[in-house]
């Protein structure tokens, strides 16, 4: 599968809209075309497929039951949709953090490293070059915390650990990314 | 605390989207943006801003198991089947029985047709019941139940029109024959109410209605 591929957000918006008044083969279809991704975000925040994918069905059971409260003016389908995946995984989490270290990371030097990771992903896309242009203007601690915790789920402490600084400044760190990354964005 | 200035309410948003407010810290925020637009557009706007990462994740194909699971928990599919064998030794006896009650109740045994889910009762200006909309996922479309006869001048139809929270009107569709229907070609969920207004033939010429609002109600999606 194209690691790039995403669905239009017409087609999302027409599918979420017709699952909202009931249309069991729209979300089927829905389903065919966001679990995969939703999936792929679920897997970086709590690292264990059986997890993942239980998390993967309580998503699609909020989706099916909020599809009305989705509103096409407030953001993009998969952007509503990636929010009720990553609230599911940060519950979760909360009952059994998993350390990014853990799993396929060894080293916190390794983690650290990792938050680089996604960054270069974006390099190539279009539509989000703006976004990864700005992170690289961000200097590296914000930068890192940002990507920490938006792309793998950790939590302040757990950035706090591996980036070896103190818990203050890590959420600092976030608040003025967030600040910077809207200022260049111009959002 | 006041939560309503941008020097509070910005760091909290940026932390919730980020995924690092947690807890009770997180759950509060989460009820205080259900109650305050500012917070809401907030977090949308952060959410717009972040969203581009998730472009960087790596699409995993789920296990066909879990769509199954999911039919389950709601109720499209029963969650137990009995074991092939039993339906191939009960087939013979059941397909014997089942000629027989089909002569006799043919149409009770028939698929019966997903039965449209009304969405909005529709009152004229005194209050009284005017028409039942009526969802048909099947078919798409919205089927308008006329309750009692409407009297339109020469020349003139109904249109049905959805209203957005903030009054804005979008035009659903021309009502026209006894059981009227209208294509649902664009999500309903920023609607609130239904309305309907007597048009020129061909329908209202600008984006609202131009006649008088005959009909109205809340519209109920669930």
């Amino acid at each position: 599968m194209d690691r790039h591929q995403t669905e239009p957000n017409e087609v999302l918006i027409e599918l979420l809209a017709r699952t909202a008044l009931g249309e069991r083969k729209a979300f089927a279809k829905l389903y065919k075309l966001a679990a995969p991704r939703l999936l792929g975000i679920l897997l970086r925040y709590v690292r264990q497929r059986s997890l993942a994918e239980e998390l993967l069905q309580d998503c699609f059971i909020e989706i099916w039951n909020h599809a009305p409260d989705y509103l096409p003016a407030r953001g993009a389908p998969m952007a509503w949709m990636g929010r009720i995946a990553r609230n599911r995984a940060i519950d979760a989490l909360r009952q059994s953090p998993v350390e990014l270290s853990s799993d396929a990371l060894e080293l916190p030097e390794q983690a650290a490293a990792a938050s680089e990771e996604p960054v270069n992903l974006l390099a190539s896309r279009d539509q989000t070059k703006t976004l990864a242009d700005c992170l690289r203007h961000l200097p590296a601690a914000q930068r890192q915390s940002v990507v920490l915790s938006y792309f793998y789920g950790q939590s302040h402490n757990q950035i706090a650990a591996v980036l070896g600084s103190p818990l203050g400044s890590v959420k600092s760190w976030i608040t003025r990314a967030i600040v910077h990354l809207r200022e260049c964005v111009g959002v | 605390m006041n939560y309503l200035i941008p020097e509070r309410y910005q760091p909290l948003a940026a932390r919730y989207v980020s995924g690092v407010l947690r807890g009770a810290a997180r759950s509060r925020f989460e009820k205080l943006a259900s109650v305050h637009a500012t917070l809401q557009h907030e977090i949308d706007v952060c959410e717009e801003l972040l969203a581009p990462l998730d472009a960087a994740t790596v699409p995993i194909k789920p296990r066909r198991r879990n769509w199954r699971w999911i039919e389950i928990r709601l109720g499209f599919r029963p969650k137990h089947r009995s074991h092939p064998v039993f339906w191939f030794l009960s087939g013979t006896v059941a397909a014997f029985l089942m000629s027989g009650a089909i002569v006799t109740f043919s149409p009770q045994l028939l698929p019966q047709p997903e039965l449209p889910t009304p969405v909005a009762v529709l009152n004229d200006s005194n209050g009284a019941v005017g028409m039942v909309v009526s969802r048909d996922a099947a078919r798409r479309t919205l089927a308008v139940t006329l309750l009692q006869p409407v009297d339109l001048p020469a020349g003139k139809v109904l249109e049905l029109w959805a209203l957005r929270r903030d009054g804005t009107p979008r035009s659903l569709g021309l009502l026209q024959g006894k059981a009227p229907r209208v294509s649902v070609t664009r999500p309903l969920s920023d609607a609130v109410q239904l309305a309907v207004s007597i048009e020129p033939e061909g329908g209202s010429p600008e984006d609202k209605p131009t006649g008088p609002v005959v009909y109205t109600g809340s519209l109920i999606l669930s």
